[in-house]
């Protein structure tokens, strides 16, 4: 077991490497840099944009360049915003709870619906229960996120003359400002991402469902609520473990979108901002952020099945 | 395998047995598989409309109009029109082309690539495979859409560049599931069989692992048929996807419509609608082809 | 609603403001605000001539010129002090004014204190010190903490693209000779008592750093005053010296630039610590500061002009989604809305919140459809003015659901007084006015049957409307032949090309920057070598004597009606040649929940001087 975190740890550090070095070089080569963007309502003349660039030390070579950020990064000093000039570290900081909140907020409300519409489904499959539930499931994949967001934040507004309080607060400054701007941004990004759980949850029981063993329960005599509860739902959260693992970048990138139209100052508009204003140090930041939250998750998913299946645990 | 056999049987039978046979499957299917078939004739009839929009279409789709602008459906214009006068109707024709182009070719390049790559690793394994595994983990560890505008910021927006870089979010994914197939596929007996006998590693891929390894590989690449428009239609919103005038169903949703939602709400209705109805038709065949691939769920109901 | 209904509420709202003026005047307050109930009966346009008349313009000397240049620039100066003379004049007349409108205030509303003004801005700020970063966005935020010397003038009745100019820091002033003016500043103003600063008074010495140097040579976009301004000194505590290199008629104004120069404590640089806060002396203090959500501010108990500011407090929200910024309104989470927000919106808007108020004035940006002069075949004239006519300006309108409000820009974005608007002038309109016949005509006496392929840049970053009015000049221009393959740029890319004309072989789309001032808006575009000029390939335009000529006699030029010739020739001049083809200035809306009264915001690239008139009717 020890052994085998080890060396997913030292995979994960490659990848981040790996990750880290395509950012800078895809960043690099787009066209325009920061000092564009700064100059753009100033009308820099050449000679003053080279100043800049120079203070900025955009005009060092790639690797030079490279090599000095990895070697703050790695000791965890992200360096400064190049546009802003503030600590990206402390900026990410202040943002990612933003990110997390709605990515966790979502996850519960996508299990909260997703659970009884994928057991539905399974026990009943073929039927108009399965027919239904699955068609929700699709129905919630079909929709772009940032129409629904649209929809209900200009029909809130213009039926009910309500929309969510400006001012992101943090959730354990002000509980009740915070849930009032986060509830409707969390139920829409859950109902999306509830389509993909109910899929999977549906698939994974069916497969339980037809084991030998579950043959076997049922041969004893075992009701079918018993059945449920004592044997398919527990053999089938690994699959939904798994899910929520692969879910999770999927979710940190459908996040910008709710973040950008519900004005939560969250990392998705941080990335997209970044982009937008070339400014590489934002975004080689942010994308490790993601990369190592993404690849810890999956480790911890990973380990996670040691636990909810003896045989897994056994075998490594 | 089986479907070879068929396949063969059939060119050997009369064109009027043939037919009768034919009609005598479908007529099973539909009884068998009702919603499927029904989802599948809407999207037929979607692509045949995109198809055949130049014959179909009432108007011109980038001829513009300004003192028509913004209306809702009515009798000259049976979708309304757009910001600049457009008729809706005509340009959701033209924009299932562009956006059903993009997700098929898209998805088309990225599963064929994906598969190849991944069934090789798994079949392989060592170095390549470490390799394959490592650019695999890199690709899944960013949000699809961050790939997708980071790599449209910098090669610019065109069509064939977005069907590219939708590919690439696909990759991932793709290269993952049909790498698990082939490894499941390379443990068989039959595999050790063929290789006993002499076989070579690519015909061993092309000959055994491949056709076994289609089924979950075809069940994927339908449901990214979907993940594709949706995609499409994200990148668009963000500012960064197909061009105008040229309509496409992620823009005509992501950039037209939005910001006349409060004016013309009619306008983001059927593009929406478009988008929603393929997306949903391709995950239920979806579906439908994983439960009609997948041996032990045929006997089970 | 309909279009007359709206103006018929316009009209109500302008009599309910008249009336406050009137009963200012039947309380004997004198003959200064019975004028002004003059003026407000007018147009807009007429009201904004008299107010031109006064304000003349008068551009510093070249050195080393022609004997002749310089007997005009001695004549010049004359007049130079003339108007300095009279605009003194008017300012004491505005102080009465004002006066004048306070009174009635506390007789008809008395602004109540207190509340919460609550307004949007498209995205978070780069820093704190517009010096630094030169980003518009520090100035909407620098102009509630760093006062100036003056400002643009606000008040009631008076229409607010005037580009008057009021003291502010300044008590007062005086001008011993032609290049030389000693400002007094208010004795009252004190920073914010805040390390580092720590509550000192605001010195002359704060006045002439900010002028400094190196920090002011950075900042091009002020390049209106560096030019004459030979230096600054505080000759006192109170007391600051400018040393010009000779007569700068609208100097007042360019001081109260909205680009600043802001007067700011030096202290702040130690540690740049400038970027990352404001001391105040202006009307408002930072209270909080949420990077990438918000800037909260209090009133400022200690500013120099109390009572203002009216609400107690100020937050400035990031909101970048349209969508979400009409929603916000809606739901009462903004008072007030102003950029991006587009007519038929703004209607929509109304209906759903009856009593709320809202103004139109015209966006002062200079926009158009930039040609690569030095691009085969546009550098040929007569297919620039093909161009120009070949469009519809008023399909242009009528997609940015702004037909009844918009105009038609010149060489001049519609500045009161000066632009001519090609509608009303035959000889201008001919190379406006849309005629496809005519631009087929022009084509092919160029020997032009067909183009194809031609690159057309435009861009999102003025908002997606801006894109779907380029598909119209797309279209427009098919009609007559010329095919243009549309690409859209994200802002960035936009910037740092098609903004700054900077990429050839192009057609660019492009809004340049806003001005307040015939000189600066033409000396943006058309000077060969302006770094802020949208035309590629715009040397070429160094040729063209006529013009350079023209330009420069405008500038030198004393008298307003002699001025507003040569800027009427230089209008027609310039559409002769057609180095730009304009297009439309469709108006910027700004609307206001009922509970807000006294809006009235300036129509820069930044809101200027209103946010410490606002107050609160409802509390």
């Amino acid at each position: 077991m020890r052994g085998y975190l080890v060396r997913r740890l030292l995979l994960a550090v490659l990848t981040l490497f790996g990750i880290s070095l395509i950012v800078a070089g895809v960043m690099r080569t787009l066209p325009g840099d920061v000092v564009d963007v700064l100059a753009a309502e100033a009308f820099y003349d050449d000679r003053e944009k080279e100043r800049l660039r120079e203070e900025l030390g955009l005009e060092a070579p790639f690797f030079e360049y490279f090599g000095k950020w990895l070697a703050d990064a790695v000791q965890g000093d992200f360096g400064k915003a190049l546009r802003t000039q503030r600590s990206v570290g402390s900026d990410l900081v202040n943002r990612i709870d933003v990110t997390i909140e709605l990515a966790f907020l979502g996850i519960l409300i996508a299990t909260l619906i997703s659970v009884p519409l994928g057991i539905v489904a399974a026990l009943q499959r073929s039927r108009w229960p399965d027919y239904t539930a699955r068609s929700i499931a699709v129905f919630a994949l079909a929709i772009p996120g940032f129409w629904l967001a649209t929809l209900a934040i200009v029909f809130g507004a213009k039926w009910f003359r309500w929309s969510p309080p400006l001012g992101y607060q943090p959730i354990w400054e002000a509980p009740l400002t915070n849930l009032q701007q986060m509830w409707l941004p969390a139920l829409l990004f859950g109902l999306i991402l509830a389509g993909v759980q109910t899929r999977i949850l549906r698939t994974a029981l069916l497969d339980v469902l037809r084991q030998d063993y579950m043959l076997t329960a049922r041969a004893k005599g075992l009701s079918r609520v018993m059945l449920l509860r004592r044997h398919a739902l527990r053999n089938s959260l690994i699959p939904f473990i798994t899910v929520i693992g692969v879910q999770f970048p999927v979710v940190l990138g459908g996040s910008v979108v709710f973040e950008l139209i519900f004005a939560l100052p969250g990392i998705g508009i941080y990335l997209l901002d970044g982009i937008a204003n070339r400014d590489y140090i934002v975004v080689q930041a942010v994308n490790v952020w993601i990369a190592a939250a993404v690849i810890l998750t999956n480790l911890i998913v990973d380990v996670s099945y040691g636990f909810l299946d003896p045989r897994i645990r056994v075998s490594s | 395998m089986a479907s070879s056999t068929h396949a063969s049987a059939s060119v050997a039978e009369s064109p009027a047995l043939s037919a009768r046979r034919a009609g005598a499957v479908l007529v099973r299917v539909v009884r068998r598989y009702p919603f499927p078939c029904l989802v599948t004739l809407v999207l037929v009839l979607i692509g045949a409309g995109s198809g055949l929009a130049d014959f179909i279409a009432p108007y011109d789709p980038n001829a513009i109009n300004p003192t028509d602008r913004l209306q809702g459906p009515n009798s000259t214009y049976w979708m309304g029109t757009d910001a600049l006068g457009r008729d809706v109707f005509t340009r959701v024709l033209y924009g299932g082309r562009a956006s059903l182009g993009v997700s098929v070719t898209s998805v088309a390049l990225g599963v064929v690539v994906a598969t190849a790559i991944g069934l090789v690793s798994g079949a392989l394994s060592g170095w390549f495979d470490v390799l394959v595994q490592r650019i695999v983990d890199m690709l899944m560890a960013f949000p699809g859409l961050i790939i997708v505008i980071s790599l449209t910021a910098f090669f610019g927006t065109s069509v064939s560049l977005l069907v590219v870089v939708i590919a690439i979010a696909l990759l991932g994914g793709g290269i993952r599931i049909s790498r698990a197939a082939a490894i499941q596929v390379s443990s068989q007996p039959y595999i050790e069989a063929a290789r006993t006998i002499g076989a070579t590693t690519p015909r061993i891929i092309v000959r055994h692992i491949l056709p076994n390894a289609l089924p979950p590989i075809m069940v994927i690449a339908t449901a990214y048929l979907g993940v594709a428009i949706l995609i499409e239609a994200s990148v668009s919103f963000l500012g960064y996807g197909i061009q105008p005038p040229a309509a496409s169903w992620g823009f005509m949703l992501g950039a037209e419509a939005r910001i006349h939602m409060i004016e013309q709400p009619w306008l983001s209705v059927w593009p929406g609608l478009a988008i929603f109805l393929t997306v949903f038709s391709f995950n239920i065949i979806g579906d439908a082809l994983r439960d009609a691939f997948d041996p032990r769920l045929r006997g089970s109901s | 609603m309909t279009h007359s209904n709206y103006w018929r509420r316009m009209r109500n709202r302008r009599l309910s403001r008249r009336a406050v003026l009137r009963s200012a005047a039947t309380a004997g307050v004198g003959a200064a605000g019975i004028a002004l109930v003059g003026c407000g009966d007018d147009d807009d346009d007429d009201a904004a001539q008299t107010v031109a008349q006064q304000q003349q313009q008068q551009d510093q000397p070249q050195p080393a010129a022609q004997q002749q240049q310089e007997e005009q620039q001695q004549q010049a100066a004359a007049q130079a002090a003339q108007q300095a003379e009279q605009q003194e004049q008017q300012m004491q007349q505005q102080q009465q004014q004002q006066a004048a409108v306070a009174q009635a205030q506390q007789e008809d509303e008395t602004p109540p204190f207190g509340g919460e003004l609550r307004i949007s801005d498209g995205a978070d700020l780069a820093s704190f010190d517009g010096f630094l970063t030169f980003g518009y966005k520090a100035f909407l935020h620098g102009h509630n903490c760093y006062p100036m010397l003056t400002q643009f003038s606000n008040n009631p009745g008076q229409s607010s693209i005037d580009f008057q100019p009021e003291l502010w820091l300044a008590e007062s002033y005086e001008q011993p000779d032609d290049s030389t003016w000693l400002f007094t500043i208010k004795e009252n103003a004190v920073w914010e008592d805040r390390a580092p600063v720590n509550g000192r008074n605001v010195t002359a010495e704060d006045v002439a750093f900010s002028f400094a140097g190196d920090r002011y040579a950075g900042y091009p976009n002020r390049g209106a005053i560096l030019p004459s301004l030979l230096g600054v000194d505080a000759t006192d505590d109170r007391t600051v010296r400018f040393d010009l290199n000779g007569p700068l008629a609208p100097f007042l104004l360019y001081l109260g630039h909205h680009a600043g120069p802001y007067v700011m404590p030096p202290e702040l640089l130690v540690d740049e610590m400038s970027r990352q806060t404001m001391i105040s002396a202006g009307p408002f203090v930072i209270d909080e500061y949420e990077p990438g959500s918000r800037v909260v501010y209090r009133r400022n108990p200690n500013y120099f002009d109390a009572p203002k500011p009216y609400a107690e407090t100020l937050v400035i929200n990031f909101i970048s989604d349209n969508s979400a910024i009409a929603a916000a309104f809606l739901s009462g989470e903004l008072n007030t809305t102003w950029f991006g927000v587009a007519p038929p919106i703004v209607e929509e808007l109304e209906e759903g919140i009856p009593g709320a108020t809202w103004e139109f004035q015209p966006s002062l940006v200079i926009g158009g459809v930039f040609p690569d002069l030095g691009l085969e075949p546009f550098n040929d004239p007569r297919v620039r003015q093909a161009m120009s006519v070949a469009i519809d300006r008023d399909s242009i309108l009528t997609v940015g659901g702004a037909l009844e409000r918009g105009q038609w820009s010149t060489a001049l974005p519609p500045l009161a007084g000066w632009w001519v608007d090609p509608k009303e002038d035959d000889a201008l309109g001919e190379f406006y006015r849309y005629n496809p016949d005519k631009a087929r005509q022009l084509l092919d006496a160029a020997g032009i049957d067909e183009l194809s392929g031609v690159p057309f840049h435009t861009t999102t970053a003025y908002g997606p409307i801006f894109a779907e009015q380029s598909q119209v000049v797309q279209a427009n221009l098919l009609q007559v032949g010329i095919s243009v393959d549309l690409v859209v740029n994200e802002p960035t890319v936009h910037y740092s090309t098609i903004f700054n004309g900077s990429t050839t072989g192009v057609i660019g789309h492009t809004l340049s920057v806003a001005s307040i001032e015939p000189d600066e808006a033409l000396r943006n575009v058309f000077i060969p070598d302006s770094p802020r000029s949208p035309i590629p390939n715009g040397e070429l335009m160094g040729e063209d004597q006529e013009m350079l000529d023209l330009l420069n006699a405008q500038r030198t030029e004393g008298d307003v009606e002699t001025r507003k010739k040569l800027l009427y020739d230089l209008q027609l001049h310039i559409a002769n040649q057609m180095y730009s083809v304009p297009w439309v200035n469709p108006p910027i809306s700004q609307i206001a929940r009922p509970e807000l009264s006294g809006v009235q915001f300036i129509q820069t690239f930044a809101p200027s001087p209103s946010l410490e008139d606002m107050w609160f009717n409802n509390l």
